[in-house]
């Protein structure tokens, strides 16, 4: 039972990782783009890669999943210096797609389909995490980074542009604001933060496939932040325990997996189409403004 | 230069079906401004309904079809009345919309696994089609009747955006809303009918899609990306280029196989539509895309 908390307890934080990292990227940014699993899932390849193929420490493993992954983000940044809105929307899940694609079928690398069983346990300086609640500690301890992180991110300078730019880019621009520039960092530190939750994981599950980071995962990403409240990084922790406590009762029932899969997809569906309705703006609201009623 | 011709003509056939789910995509977006993600919702929904008329009470396909476009025209007119007026009328934001719209998708699909299960289905029971050789390549009958559907299909629209009372309204809403409503067309009647005019378009494309390559739950969302990207290649505000955006996204997902693996079939699509985003957004037959408002 203690186990199966401390369970519960590393998907939350991989999720409120997740979600404030993407939050940064829709919440704050207005950047709407729906690709987050693409980035959790670099993370978590780049990660086993060093660790397997390479045999490095996992902290080099880890900082190498950042790097690459905020490269691949920053790449996604080119289309939505273009367009914005509903096009972003798309090209971020031909994106996504893509991505999902490379895992699939670049086999040398990422084990195709069957996906790549075997990955060591993260390891720091000579201990390797490994009990049930060392790993609920060591998640814990890179969650409430990644949140201190980006909170000290959204209250910079740098924070402010960013709503600027969700505000009204022109405005920005014209204030002197580097625009492009913004949107590229933000990206990549969005991705970059992703990548951290992939590369946890990879070494707490020890074993990824390319399903991990399909769209349905980007849109329960989404569904984090969303109903959490966008723009609002404490909310974007409420959605996660929301979101990974919820389909646990489910649980409760003896259902079939392929049956309980598809119940968990439809209870986040609704549960999403409910708050656009009543709540589009989240558990906990941003204190200034919200999503409904303007573009 | 056999095997380039054969790929070619693949891709026309499965660009014709992409076309078909385009063209009904892009008349909703261009008439409402709504990214009506459900519209994958409702192809996946028309397979199936078929194919439990045909398969399951042995109905003939004739009858089985115009059942299908009454159901999805139906369904996708309460799409519009129950989910996206509500939520006009809350002035909820485009966004607010389309995260609505995803998870009708998402719901559907998943309902549809648990009811018909995640295997795939065909449309084609055990008929094998019959084929002939055109010079170097290989046709098949219902590639040629996939073709023949759907340049019917395409007429048919184009004389009710011409002629129909409807199909001036909405060409005049697509064209400038503001300036339309001032005129008095009624924008929730002209959505209504939209609505259900591109509900009845997915049937011919699913049916055919359920012949060539059979049904599955999960299909819907590619489908509805795939005739998203051709949307946006054919130009946004063009609601007949979404026709040829389709075309050129079948072709090249074919030339694919010619010179990688098919297994990179779909990332091709989506490479379509990253290079067009980034250096020409606007498509074949979009207006500029306006990036300031004052």
């Amino acid at each position: 039972m203690i186990s199966f908390l401390l369970h519960l307890l590393v998907l939350t934080n991989i999720y409120v990782i997740l979600g404030v990292s993407y939050n940064l990227l829709i919440g704050y940014a207005g950047l709407f783009s729906i690709a987050h699993a693409a980035f959790f899932g670099v993370g978590a390849y780049v990660s086993m890669v060093v660790a397997l193929s390479l045999g490095w420490p996992y902290l080099l493993g880890l900082a190498a999943a950042v790097v690459v992954a905020a490269v691949v983000s920053g790449v996604l940044a080119f289309p939505a210096l273009r367009v914005s809105g509903d096009y972003l929307v798309i090209a971020s899940l031909g994106f996504q797609v893509i991505i999902f694609n490379v895992f699939m079928n670049w086999e040398s690398v990422t084990g195709g389909p069957a996906g790549v069983p075997g990955i060591p346990r993260p390891g720091v300086l000579g201990w390797t995490v490994e009990s049930p609640l060392a790993l609920g500690v060591v998640s814990s301890v890179m969650a409430v980074a990644a949140y201190l992180f980006v909170r000290r991110v959204v209250s910079s300078p740098f924070g402010r542009v960013l709503r600027a730019i969700r505000e009204d880019e022109v405005v920005t621009q014209a204030l002197g604001k580097n625009v492009t520039g913004v949107k590229v960092v933000v990206f990549m530190v969005s991705g970059g933060v992703a990548a951290t939750a992939g590369s946890l994981f990879a070494h707490y599950t020890t074993y990824i496939n390319p399903y991990f980071f399909t769209l349905e995962e980007s849109i329960l990403i989404l569904s984090v932040v969303i109903v959490g409240g966008a723009g609002n990084l404490t909310g974007s922790v409420v959605g996660a325990v929301v979101l990974t406590l919820l389909p646990q009762a489910l649980r409760l029932v003896e259902l079939p997996e392929a049956l309980a899969a598809n119940l968990r997809q439809i209870i986040y569906a609704a549960l999403l189409a409910a708050f656009m309705f009543f709540r589009p703006q989240g558990i906990l609201a941003e204190r200034t403004l919200t999503l409904t009623g303007k573009d | 230069m056999a095997l380039l011709l054969q790929l070619l003509f693949n891709g026309v056939v499965v660009g014709a079906v992409y076309g078909l789910l385009a063209v009904g995509f892009g008349l909703i977006f261009t008439t409402t401004r709504i990214f009506h993600f459900a519209h994958g919702a409702v192809y996946t929904l028309a397979g199936y309904v078929v194919y439990s008329f045909t398969n399951t009470l042995e109905w003939p396909l004739a009858v089985a079809i115009p059942l299908a476009m009454g159901i999805c025209g139906v369904l996708s007119g309460g799409i519009e009345v129950a989910i996206y007026r509500p939520l006009r009328a809350r002035k909820a934001s485009p966004l607010v919309v389309l995260i609505a719209s995803l998870s009708i998708l998402m719901l559907a699909q998943n309902l549809l696994a648990i009811f018909y299960g995640n295997e795939i289905r065909s449309l084609a029971g055990a008929v094998v089609f019959s084929g002939f050789e055109a010079g170097p390549i290989w046709v098949t009958s219902i590639q040629l009747v996939t073709i023949a559907t759907c340049g019917v299909m395409f007429g048919l629209l184009k004389l009710f955006l011409r002629y129909s009372r409807y199909g001036k309204i909405i060409r005049a809403l697509a064209n400038n809303y503001e300036a339309a409503r001032i005129i008095g067309a009624d924008a929730d009647r002209t959505f209504l009918v939209t609505f259900v005019v591109g509900g009845i378009l997915v049937v011919p494309a699913a049916v055919l899609v359920g012949m060539l390559t059979g049904l599955k739950p999960f299909g819907g969302t590619s489908a509805v990306l795939v005739a998203a990207i051709a949307v946006i290649v054919g130009g946004m505000g063009s609601i007949m280029g979404a026709a040829p955006g389709a075309l050129l996204i079948g072709i090249s997902e074919n030339l694919a196989v010619w010179r990688i693996s098919t297994e990179w079939q779909t990332a091709v699509a989506f490479a379509v539509l990253l290079l067009f985003i980034v250096f020409k957004p606007t498509g074949f037959f979009g207006q500029r895309v306006r990036k300031m408002e004052v």
